[in-house]
Protein backbone atom coordinates (compact mmCIF):
# COMPACT_ATOMS: atom_id res chain seq x y z
CA UNK A 1 0.00 0.00 0.00
CA UNK A 2 1.46 3.84 -1.23
CA UNK A 3 2.75 5.43 1.98
CA UNK A 4 1.58 9.03 2.18
CA UNK A 5 3.23 11.35 5.03
CA UNK A 6 0.88 14.52 5.88
CA UNK A 7 3.25 17.25 7.01
CA UNK A 8 1.25 20.00 9.11
CA UNK A 9 1.08 21.53 12.60
CA UNK A 10 -2.11 21.43 13.04
CA UNK A 11 -3.43 18.77 14.16
CA UNK A 12 -7.09 19.19 12.51
CA UNK A 13 -5.73 18.94 9.87
CA UNK A 14 -3.68 15.29 10.20
CA UNK A 15 -7.44 14.09 11.37
CA UNK A 16 -9.28 15.66 8.49
CA UNK A 17 -6.78 14.59 5.83
CA UNK A 18 -7.12 11.32 7.50
CA UNK A 19 -10.68 10.98 7.63
CA UNK A 20 -11.26 11.96 4.13
CA UNK A 21 -8.81 9.31 2.93
CA UNK A 22 -10.83 6.65 4.91
CA UNK A 23 -13.84 7.57 4.14
CA UNK A 24 -12.79 8.06 0.45
CA UNK A 25 -11.61 4.45 0.39
CA UNK A 26 -8.19 5.37 -0.87
CA UNK A 27 -5.43 2.70 -0.74
CA UNK A 28 -3.53 4.79 1.19
CA UNK A 29 -1.66 4.26 4.21
CA UNK A 30 -1.48 7.76 6.26
CA UNK A 31 1.15 8.88 8.58
CA UNK A 32 1.36 12.50 9.93
CA UNK A 33 4.25 14.64 11.32
CA UNK A 34 3.78 18.55 12.69
CA UNK A 35 6.41 20.06 11.10
CA UNK A 36 9.71 20.02 8.31
CA UNK A 37 12.17 18.79 10.94
CA UNK A 38 9.98 16.04 12.32
CA UNK A 39 9.32 15.09 8.88
CA UNK A 40 12.20 15.19 7.18
CA UNK A 41 13.40 12.83 10.04
CA UNK A 42 10.90 9.80 9.32
CA UNK A 43 11.34 10.40 5.70
CA UNK A 44 15.44 9.15 6.06
CA UNK A 45 13.88 6.93 8.53
CA UNK A 46 11.22 5.18 6.73
CA UNK A 47 10.89 7.05 3.32
CA UNK A 48 7.29 7.67 2.20
CA UNK A 49 5.69 7.33 -1.49
CA UNK A 50 3.98 10.59 -1.50
CA UNK A 51 3.95 13.66 0.94
CA UNK A 52 1.18 16.51 1.60
CA UNK A 53 2.48 19.32 3.25
CA UNK A 54 2.01 22.63 4.44
CA UNK A 55 3.65 25.69 4.17
CA UNK A 56 3.54 27.87 7.39
CA UNK A 57 5.23 25.75 9.99
CA UNK A 58 7.34 26.88 13.03
CA UNK A 59 10.65 25.36 12.97
CA UNK A 60 11.45 24.04 9.04
CA UNK A 61 8.39 25.33 6.80
CA UNK A 62 7.33 23.38 3.95
CA UNK A 63 9.68 25.56 1.52
CA UNK A 64 12.44 24.14 3.24
CA UNK A 65 11.72 20.83 3.76
CA UNK A 66 11.03 20.73 -0.21
CA UNK A 67 13.63 22.26 -0.75
CA UNK A 68 16.21 20.44 1.70
CA UNK A 69 14.51 16.85 0.30
CA UNK A 70 15.33 18.07 -4.00
CA UNK A 71 18.57 18.41 -2.86
CA UNK A 72 18.73 14.83 -1.26
CA UNK A 73 19.48 11.70 -3.44
CA UNK A 74 17.42 9.17 -1.57
CA UNK A 75 14.94 11.48 -1.09
CA UNK A 76 14.14 14.26 -3.87
CA UNK A 77 12.06 11.83 -6.19
CA UNK A 78 9.24 12.02 -3.63
CA UNK A 79 6.40 13.30 -5.21
CA UNK A 80 5.42 16.38 -3.29
CA UNK A 81 2.03 18.16 -3.26
CA UNK A 82 1.43 21.62 -1.43
CA UNK A 83 -1.88 22.47 0.57
CA UNK A 84 -1.30 25.87 2.34
CA UNK A 85 -4.09 28.79 2.83
CA UNK A 86 -1.49 30.92 0.96
CA UNK A 87 -2.71 31.44 -2.84
CA UNK A 88 -0.84 33.57 -4.19
CA UNK A 89 0.36 33.82 -7.70
CA UNK A 90 4.20 34.71 -6.45
CA UNK A 91 4.25 31.28 -4.10
CA UNK A 92 2.49 29.05 -6.42
CA UNK A 93 5.00 29.71 -8.76
CA UNK A 94 8.02 29.86 -6.69
CA UNK A 95 7.08 26.13 -5.36
CA UNK A 96 6.30 25.13 -9.21
CA UNK A 97 9.83 26.21 -9.79
CA UNK A 98 10.89 23.76 -6.57
CA UNK A 99 9.43 20.61 -8.26
CA UNK A 100 6.00 19.98 -6.66
CA UNK A 101 3.35 18.10 -8.23
CA UNK A 102 0.79 19.72 -6.95
CA UNK A 103 -1.07 22.70 -4.86
CA UNK A 104 -3.99 22.36 -2.75
CA UNK A 105 -5.55 26.00 -1.63
CA UNK A 106 -7.02 25.16 1.72
CA UNK A 107 -10.00 25.38 2.61
CA UNK A 108 -10.49 22.20 0.03
CA UNK A 109 -12.88 19.96 0.22
CA UNK A 110 -13.06 16.09 -0.02
CA UNK A 111 -13.14 15.85 -4.07
CA UNK A 112 -10.20 18.38 -4.42
CA UNK A 113 -7.96 16.55 -2.10
CA UNK A 114 -9.21 13.21 -3.77
CA UNK A 115 -8.41 14.10 -7.22
CA UNK A 116 -4.97 15.55 -6.67
CA UNK A 117 -3.98 12.87 -4.91
CA UNK A 118 -5.49 9.96 -7.45
CA UNK A 119 -3.64 12.64 -10.12
CA UNK A 120 -0.09 12.26 -8.17
CA UNK A 121 -0.59 8.54 -7.83
CA UNK A 122 -1.32 7.82 -11.46
CA UNK A 123 -5.05 7.46 -11.02
CA UNK A 124 -4.85 4.41 -9.54
CA UNK A 125 -6.50 4.93 -6.19
CA UNK A 126 -9.63 6.15 -6.89
CA UNK B 1 -2.48 51.61 2.24
CA UNK B 2 -5.38 48.89 2.03
CA UNK B 3 -8.64 50.43 1.25
CA UNK B 4 -10.58 49.27 4.44
CA UNK B 5 -13.78 48.56 1.94
CA UNK B 6 -11.85 46.10 -0.07
CA UNK B 7 -10.11 44.19 2.82
CA UNK B 8 -13.62 43.97 4.14
CA UNK B 9 -15.17 42.41 0.80
CA UNK B 10 -12.15 40.32 1.20
CA UNK B 11 -12.63 39.08 4.88
CA UNK B 12 -16.17 38.27 4.39
CA UNK B 13 -15.68 36.06 1.44
CA UNK B 14 -12.96 34.34 2.38
CA UNK B 15 -15.07 33.55 6.29
CA UNK B 16 -17.82 32.96 3.92
CA UNK B 17 -15.61 30.38 2.13
CA UNK B 18 -14.44 28.36 5.30
CA UNK B 19 -17.56 28.16 6.74
CA UNK B 20 -19.29 26.92 3.80
CA UNK B 21 -16.63 24.41 2.53
CA UNK B 22 -15.37 23.39 5.94
CA UNK B 23 -18.56 23.26 7.74
CA UNK B 24 -20.82 23.64 5.37
CA UNK B 25 -22.90 26.97 7.34
CA UNK B 26 -23.68 29.95 5.47
CA UNK B 27 -23.43 32.47 7.79
CA UNK B 28 -25.50 35.47 7.86
CA UNK B 29 -24.23 38.82 9.06
CA UNK B 30 -25.30 40.62 12.51
CA UNK B 31 -25.34 43.77 14.58
CA UNK B 32 -22.56 42.49 16.08
CA UNK B 33 -22.11 41.37 19.73
CA UNK B 34 -22.74 43.43 23.27
CA UNK B 35 -19.30 43.70 25.26
CA UNK B 36 -20.73 41.61 27.87
CA UNK B 37 -21.17 38.73 25.01
CA UNK B 38 -17.37 39.13 23.57
CA UNK B 39 -15.77 38.93 26.80
CA UNK B 40 -16.45 35.56 26.83
CA UNK B 41 -15.84 33.91 23.14
CA UNK B 42 -12.87 31.70 22.52
CA UNK B 43 -10.56 33.52 20.51
CA UNK B 44 -7.25 32.99 17.84
CA UNK B 45 -5.14 34.79 16.57
CA UNK B 46 -2.62 34.72 13.70
CA UNK B 47 -0.05 37.12 12.53
CA UNK B 48 1.16 37.66 9.16
CA UNK B 49 3.93 39.41 7.41
CA UNK B 50 4.65 39.94 3.93
CA UNK B 51 3.86 43.43 1.38
CA UNK B 52 2.15 44.91 4.51
CA UNK B 53 1.96 43.17 8.14
CA UNK B 54 -0.44 42.72 10.98
CA UNK B 55 -3.08 39.91 12.57
CA UNK B 56 -6.44 37.83 12.03
CA UNK B 57 -8.63 37.22 15.18
CA UNK B 58 -11.25 34.82 15.03
CA UNK B 59 -13.34 34.47 17.84
CA UNK B 60 -16.42 31.99 18.55
CA UNK B 61 -18.49 31.92 21.32
CA UNK B 62 -18.69 28.60 22.74
CA UNK B 63 -21.97 27.09 21.14
CA UNK B 64 -20.59 27.98 17.76
CA UNK B 65 -17.15 26.67 18.51
CA UNK B 66 -18.33 23.12 19.94
CA UNK B 67 -20.47 23.06 16.25
CA UNK B 68 -17.65 23.95 14.13
CA UNK B 69 -15.48 21.02 14.87
CA UNK B 70 -17.60 18.08 14.23
CA UNK B 71 -18.67 19.57 11.23
CA UNK B 72 -15.01 20.42 10.18
CA UNK B 73 -13.63 17.16 10.58
CA UNK B 74 -16.72 15.18 9.55
CA UNK B 75 -17.40 13.18 12.93
CA UNK B 76 -20.23 12.71 15.82
CA UNK B 77 -19.40 15.48 18.61
CA UNK B 78 -19.38 12.76 20.92
CA UNK B 79 -16.18 11.60 18.99
CA UNK B 80 -14.35 14.94 19.96
CA UNK B 81 -11.17 14.50 21.46
CA UNK B 82 -9.92 16.97 24.66
CA UNK B 83 -8.24 19.83 22.56
CA UNK B 84 -10.03 19.56 19.34
CA UNK B 85 -12.76 22.37 19.40
CA UNK B 86 -9.29 24.58 19.89
CA UNK B 87 -7.16 23.34 17.44
CA UNK B 88 -10.37 23.24 14.71
CA UNK B 89 -10.56 27.14 15.86
CA UNK B 90 -7.41 27.59 15.55
CA UNK B 91 -6.96 25.88 11.46
CA UNK B 92 -10.08 28.25 10.38
CA UNK B 93 -8.56 30.90 11.80
CA UNK B 94 -5.36 30.10 9.54
CA UNK B 95 -7.51 29.66 6.57
CA UNK B 96 -9.46 32.90 6.59
CA UNK B 97 -6.28 35.03 7.28
CA UNK B 98 -4.33 33.20 4.52
CA UNK B 99 -7.61 33.49 2.31
CA UNK B 100 -7.86 36.95 3.15
CA UNK B 101 -4.15 38.53 2.12
CA UNK B 102 -3.87 36.47 -0.36
CA UNK B 103 -7.11 38.00 -2.06
CA UNK B 104 -5.89 41.54 -0.81
CA UNK B 105 -2.33 40.80 -2.40
CA UNK B 106 -2.32 38.25 -4.62
CA UNK B 107 1.09 38.92 -6.12
CA UNK B 108 2.59 39.28 -2.93
CA UNK B 109 4.78 36.21 -0.40
CA UNK B 110 3.06 36.00 2.83
CA UNK B 111 4.29 34.21 6.24
CA UNK B 112 1.70 33.25 8.84
CA UNK B 113 2.43 32.62 12.42
CA UNK B 114 0.92 29.34 13.83
CA UNK B 115 -2.35 30.27 15.35
CA UNK B 116 -2.54 30.86 19.37
CA UNK B 117 -5.11 31.49 21.71
CA UNK B 118 -5.24 35.45 22.61
CA UNK B 119 -7.81 37.06 24.98
CA UNK B 120 -9.27 39.71 25.27
CA UNK B 121 -10.92 40.40 21.63
CA UNK B 122 -9.33 43.88 21.08
CA UNK B 123 -12.32 46.42 20.51
CA UNK B 124 -13.35 47.32 17.36
CA UNK B 125 -11.66 50.73 16.91
CA UNK B 126 -8.61 49.19 17.06
CA UNK B 127 -9.12 47.32 13.71
CA UNK B 128 -9.66 47.74 9.98
CA UNK B 129 -12.41 45.79 9.95
CA UNK B 130 -14.34 43.86 11.86
CA UNK B 131 -17.27 41.27 10.65
CA UNK B 132 -20.35 40.03 13.20
CA UNK B 133 -21.81 37.09 11.86
CA UNK B 134 -24.38 34.40 12.84
CA UNK B 135 -24.05 30.77 12.16
CA UNK B 136 -27.47 29.96 13.29
CA UNK B 137 -24.99 28.35 16.20
CA UNK B 138 -24.24 31.53 17.91
CA UNK B 139 -22.03 34.33 17.28
CA UNK B 140 -18.46 34.78 15.48
CA UNK B 141 -16.73 37.95 15.15
CA UNK B 142 -13.16 38.49 12.93
CA UNK B 143 -11.22 40.75 13.12
CA UNK B 144 -8.41 42.49 10.52
CA UNK B 145 -5.86 44.26 12.13
CA UNK B 146 -3.24 45.94 9.76
CA UNK B 147 -0.14 47.79 11.13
Amino acid sequence: MPRLLVVDDSPAMHRLVARIIDQAGLNLECTCSGSGTEALEMLRRSGADLILTDINMPRMDGEELIRILRGDAALREIPVIVMSTDGTRARIARLSAAGIQGYLIKPFTSEMLCKELSKVLGGAHD
Amino acid sequence: MIDPLVAEGHLMDSTRLVLERMCSMTPAPNDGLSDERKKHLACMRVQFSGPFRGSLLMAAEDEAAELFAPAFLGVDGEELEPGTVGAVLAEMANMICGATVSRIEPDGLFSLSSPAPFSPLPPAEDCVVELGLDCGCGGLVVQLHIE
